[in-house]
């Protein structure tokens, strides 16, 4: 399983978001993606999964089934409740929700409620919670931290890590510094 | 194919839902009809003479009434983003909206119109002709308006914008899917219904497949 961008040139509307960009990330890699607000780590992620077209360069993937994107917008339905949103992206990443799986989830204590009650940090919670319904091995995660508690943090830090121990490759865009060792750091500035 | 179904299920469903806009539309085009036949009087004859027209002109503005928010939650909220991911065309994904705009929308409308032909004067015998046009000219109406809520993709309250870009792609339709109907009411003659029949096939036939390419190429050059 391998990562690989070579010279990435990123344009929206005549306006370059960022360039040269290159970065290999192997089975059990995780990579930090910093630089300030505005300097296109959401945009190289996005591009990386394949959602916004680059400019010039190139974007190898060996397995872009296996790809797995946390973006800032968490696509939450209000009427559905914690576990019929966690079934639904299940069935669609072709896995089948158990109880046994939900005792991981960040939101385990709340699969009865309905989204449109749910907090930012539990929305968040939810996202990363089918993150772990998904089984991929491939996580492009966008301030995957944000509005966290302490305790889902040092969670979602365990399951990066076991992740990577288990062959696969994370890419994080984060301000903060909670990726203790990361085996790549790329700055956008 | 898999996902196909679980993500037209998922449209089925919030239309569906107890708060959704179908039930509106629903009430809004009885009112139409209800408001009219007592705006005219009741004078049966009148009533008759404008039926095909009315009952077009009904389901067009309910139309007008429900494409507003088809493409904007799922492209703000960050669904699409995670379809895209997934493997799913934006073809397919334009399908999956204008299939289940015409499933809970003009279906259960065409589902109606029998009952309330009583306040427009329809007799039982063209009520089977009537129900046909329908089945055959409302799912252009469906996809042809989903292609124009793609171009106000971004905006969540796009105003006269998207009526007016689709107003014009309506009036073939209007026009087809009324003399059909007007045919039946009051020449019975058959060949000319099914020749109009016949275009209205094509019409629908045309949005079908090539309405959800040109969705597919404006919400990529939005993504652009």
């Amino acid at each position: 399983m391998e990562i690989e961008l070579k010279n990435i040139t990123c344009e929206r509307s005549g306006v370059k978001i960022f360039e040269g960009i290159d970065l290999t990330l192997n089975s059990g890699e995780k990579g930090i993606i910093q630089g300030s607000n505005g300097s296109g780590k959401s945009t190289l992620l996005r591009s990386i999964a394949g959602i916004l077209p680059i400019s010039s360069g190139s974007i190898k993937i060996n397995n872009k089934a296996d790809i797995f994107l946390l973006g800032h917008n968490q696509a939450i339905k209000q009427d559905y409740t914690v576990k019929e949103d966690l079934i639904f992206w299940s069935n669609l990443y072709n896995q089948k929700f158990n109880n046994e799986l939900s005792k991981r989830l960040f939101l385990s204590n709340e699969l009865n409620t309905q989204c449109k009650y749910l907090s930012q940090g539990q929305k968040q919670k939810l996202a990363l919670s089918r993150l772990i319904c998904s089984n991929k091995k491939i996580w492009l995660l966008d301030e995957p931290f944000s509005f966290l508690d302490n305790e889902a943090s040092k969670n979602l830090i365990f399951e990066i890590n076991n992740n990577c121990a288990k062959g696969g490759i994370v890419l994080i865009a984060s301000h903060n510094d909670l990726i203790r060792d990361p085996n790549l750091v790329v700055n956008l500035e | 194919m898999k996902m196909f179904k679980l993500i037209l299920l998922k449209e089925l469903k919030k239309s569906f839902s107890f708060r959704a806009n179908f039930i509106f539309c629903l009430l809004f085009y009885a009112s139409i009809l209800f408001l009219i036949s007592i705006g005219v009087g009741g004078e049966r004859d009148i009533l008759a003479s404008i039926a095909p027209g009315l009952i077009w002109v009904a389901i067009i503005l309910v139309c007008f009434l429900s494409f507003e928010d088809v493409y904007y939650e799922d492209y703000n909220d960050g669904t699409l983003d995670l379809y895209l991911v997934e493997g799913l065309s934006l073809y397919n994904f334009s399908f999956i909206k204008s299939f289940s705009h015409w499933l809970t929308n003009c279906l259960p409308i065409i589902i109606l119109t029998p009952i309330l032909g009583i306040f427009i004067n329809l007799s039982n015998d063209v009520i089977m002709p009537i129900i046909t046009t329908l089945l055959i000219g409302t799912p252009a109406l469906s996809f042809i308006g989903c292609m124009g809520a793609s171009l106000t993709l971004s905006i969540k309250r796009h105003g006269l914008i998207m009526p007016i870009i689709i107003l014009p792609l309506f009036i073939p339709i209007l026009i087809f899917g009324s003399g059909a109907i007007s045919i039946i009411l009051f020449s019975g003659f058959e060949e000319l219904y099914f020749r109009q029949i016949a275009l209205l096939f094509g019409i629908s036939g045309l949005s079908i497949v090539f309405c959800p390419l040109i969705s597919f190429y404006i919400i990529k050059t939005n993504y652009e």
